[in-house]
Order: C-alpha cells, then structure tokens, then sequence
C-alpha cells in the first residue's frame, strides 16, 4: 500500500541526507546545491560556448525560508573564461522536509513560469538559467544568475524605503503581468497550469493557517489598530469573501506574494520581482493591495495611495487590462487586504509541517503595515 | 487524536484490533516517525542513522474493559 504524501517526502529526504547523491546525469534533479557537479552544470551554463567547460563549483549560503538559497561560483577552463562567462549564480532547493512540503511540489509553477511565461512579459525578471524538480521525491533546484553580479541588483526588504518613483515602476510592473494576459484564452488552454488564487487558498488553508492566524492576531496585538483587533473573528471569513471577486470577471495572472522582501531593485534603479512559486490565476487588485499596504510604511502609503493607484490603473489598461474607475479600484483594494494579512499571520506562527520563512521581526513589521491599512480604508464588517 | 481501540472484553482470552484501524494506525505510525525523523536529520548524515521517538499513552476504559492506544 502506498503511503501518505508527507511520508513519501519525508522518506526520501531521509534517504538523500543519508546518501548525499551527487548528480550523475543531466536528467538528476539535485537534491541539494552541493550536489551539483561541474558536469551537470557544464550542461547547463556553457551549452552555447564550444569547447567551454566549468572546472570547479563553490557553494556558499544565503539564506533559509520556503527554499534554501545557495550563492554558487564555478570556475570555467579557458574557453569559458576568454568568453566571459557567468561566474556568479543563486539557487534555490528543497533539502529538506519543511522544504519539500512547502515548496517542492510546486517548483513546476516556478518552473514554467520562467520558461513559458516570462519570454511574454516585458518586465524586470531575474535571469533564469535553468529548473529542474521531481514531484515525487519534492526535490527542486532554480537556477538564476546571481543578480548582484549581472546588474549590480540590491534586494530589498521590510526596511526598505522606496521612493516614489520606486513603487510607482513597481505597481506598473504588476501592471504589465497584470493586464498582458488579462481574461486572455490561453489562459484556459496553453496555461491552465497555472492555478486559480481560490485553490492557492484552499491549499493553505488546509495546512492549518487558520489556527495560526488567530494566534498571530494575538502575539502582534501591540502591533494592531484597536479596531483591527476587535474585529479580529471577521478577518478570515472576510478574506474568504474576497475569493469571490476572482471568479466574478476575465482573470489575470497575479504573483500573489508581492512583499517587500520579493523585490529587488537594478543598478538603475528599475524594480524587479522574484520569486514565482506562488503564482495564480486570480483578481489584479489582490497584487495591488498587497503590494501598496506592505511595500510601504503608513506614512507614505497614505500620502501617494490614490495617485499610485490612479497610475496603476492607466498601466493596466495600456498593458491590455480593462479600464477601471478609481472608485471601484478603491474598492477592490479595500476588500482584498485581509487576504493580504493572511500571507503573514500564518508566516509568524506556522503549522509543524512549514519552515520558519521569515524572521519574526518581519512577519511582525508586514502584519503592522497591514493591519494599519485595514483600519484606513475600513475594517470589515 | 490517533487513536486504536484494542478490545479486551472482560473475561475475555482474545485481543483483538479491527483491521482497518491497524492499518490506519500503522500509516500514521510511519508517516509521523518518517516526518520526525526527516526533520530531525542533520546536514551531513551521510551514511548515518536517524533517531525518531513516538510517544503512546494507553488508556483503559472501565466499562467495557477495552484499551485505547493514544497517539
């Protein structure tokens, strides 16, 4: 008989801990970034240099959340290095089981977005290099290069200030994802892989993000407007009521977790938006409310909000989107910010089966922001 | 609560355990030790072996004399 998922990711990440598998062939997903050899990524990176190959591999750490993100350095003979090759590349795996359970059956979505999707969109992308993933085993590997490198890219944070000019490319980058595949039929056909936000929901809902909600609620209440906290029971149905405005026009492809911390800004200033996974088929303004209540700290998000979403709304409909009038901009913005919260009361206090994906002193910050946002624009009644 | 009731009639030679809750109770079994084990593995286990503790309370039910495996 066969066993649970959980237990099948479970097994084999035991296995791959007590194994350590390098990879032998191309067709190997690596189960982790030090199992990368020079061969598998000869195949990948100098495919289009004759003669070129990578003598050496160097893993360093970045960082841990719902991936683990290694720095790699290789080292290319000397075809590689006359031709100037990258050196300098950042990957994201799933060793591990919180890993695997989080983001390793859904590497395909990351995947196919950067091979399908991403050539459609005129928009500041980290420069994939290559995927690979197993649904079986949940292990996965993204390949980019190393933006720090390639275009002298600063990541950004919860301590990040944007400028105006800043958020203002940043909405119209969600613009352009936005409104280049609005209610488009591909969207049924060609890229029905691509899940609907209500599922991406449902599916965190039955990790047990509820009860973690409620407890968040809790340990931030010093951090929440009063008012937010006393109509902290109608915070979750009400999340669960603004599912329905994606289903109640044509669909766009939204990011879905466009937090600070997802942004990284190039050397010319120019926003751009990584980390995929969590992409849906779903309603514009849930991106927007997310993006203008986490990206910026009150002060500001009150002061550039209707001129940002005005902007907003005229890049949409240039990018194909649908002409939307400010007000009920305004009131979709509105209605979609419970659902934003629900990104981060759950990262604060998870379920057993996910990992720490974010510091506290950030999930704290973002469920302040938002939370702050709830009570401007109304709390739910 | 996992649970599996083992049923102990008083007066009672024979234990028994219906076959579809052993079943049940066996794959949660695996997939708890397996998930315990899988988080508790370090980084460099190779070749290694994992420990995974589970902890069982076993209860009697006064009544019917029946015992209650708890999870």
């Amino acid at each position: 008989m066969e066993l649970g998922s959980r237990a099948r990711l479970s097994a084999h990440t035991l296995r791959d801990h007590l194994l350590n598998p390098v990879c032998r062939t191309f067709d190997e997903v690596p189960w982790c970034a030090e199992a990368l050899t020079p061969e598998w990524l000869t195949r990948v990176l100098c495919d289009k240099t004759p003669g070129a190959a990578i003598s050496r591999v160097t893993v360093s750490t970045a960082s841990t959340g719902s991936s683990v993100r290694k720095r790699i350095l290789v080292t290319y003979n000397t075809a590689g290095t006359v031709a100037g090759l990258v050196t300098r590349f950042f990957a994201k795996t799933t060793p591990d089981v919180l890993t695997r359970l989080t983001s390793g059956t859904s590497a395909g979505q990351e995947a196919r977005f950067f091979t399908e999707l991403a050539p459609l969109l005129p928009i500041e992308l980290p420069a994939h290099r290559r995927s690979s993933f197993d649904r079986v085993s949940g292990r996965s590997l993204h390949l980019f290069e190393d933006l720090v490198e390639t275009r002298a890219a600063q990541f950004c944070d919860y301590r990040t200030t944007f400028t105006h000019r800043q958020i203002e490319a940043a909405l119209e980058t969600l613009a352009c994802l936005h409104g280049t595949l609005h209610g488009d039929a591909r969207l049924v056909t060609q890229f029905s892989w691509i899940p609907r936000y209500e599922t991406f929901f449902s599916a965190l809902a039955a990790t047990g993000t509820r009860a973690g909600h409620e407890q968040a609620m809790e340990e931030a209440r010093h951090l929440i407007p009063p008012a937010v906290y006393a109509a902290r029971d109608r915070l979750w149905p009400a999340a669960e009521d603004s599912l329905a405005e994606h289903a109640e026009g044509p669909r766009s492809v939204i990011h879905s977790d466009v937090h600070p911390g997802n942004w990284y800004l190039t050397a010319e200033g120019r926003p751009g938006l990584c980390d995929w996974q969590c992409i849906a088929q779903g309603h514009w303004s849930r991106d927007l409310a997310y993006a203008l209540s986490s990206m910026l700290d009150p002060l500001s998000r009150r002061q550039w909000e209707q001129d940002l979403l005005a902007r907003y709304l005229q890049a949409l409909a240039a990018a194909g989107g649908p002409d939307i009038p400010l007000e009920t901009a305004w009131h979709h913005y509105r209605r979609q910010l419970p659902a934003a919260l629900l990104m981060w009361t759950p990262t604060l206090c998870h379920p057993p089966t996910m990992p720490d994906m974010q510091p506290a002193v950030v999930s704290l910050e973002m469920i302040r922001r938002i939370t702050t946002a709830i009570d401007d624009l109304g709390v739910p009644t | 609560m996992r649970s599996i009731l083992v049923q102990l009639p008083p007066g009672e030679r024979r234990c028994t355990v219906a076959a579809a809750a052993l079943e049940s109770f066996a794959r949660e079994i695996i997939d708890d030790l397996l998930f315990q084990a899988a988080r508790a593995v370090p980084d460099g286990a190779a070749a290694g072996q994992v420990k995974a503790t589970l902890t069982f309370t076993v209860m009697l039910d006064p009544v019917t004399g029946d015992l209650r495996i708890n999870r």
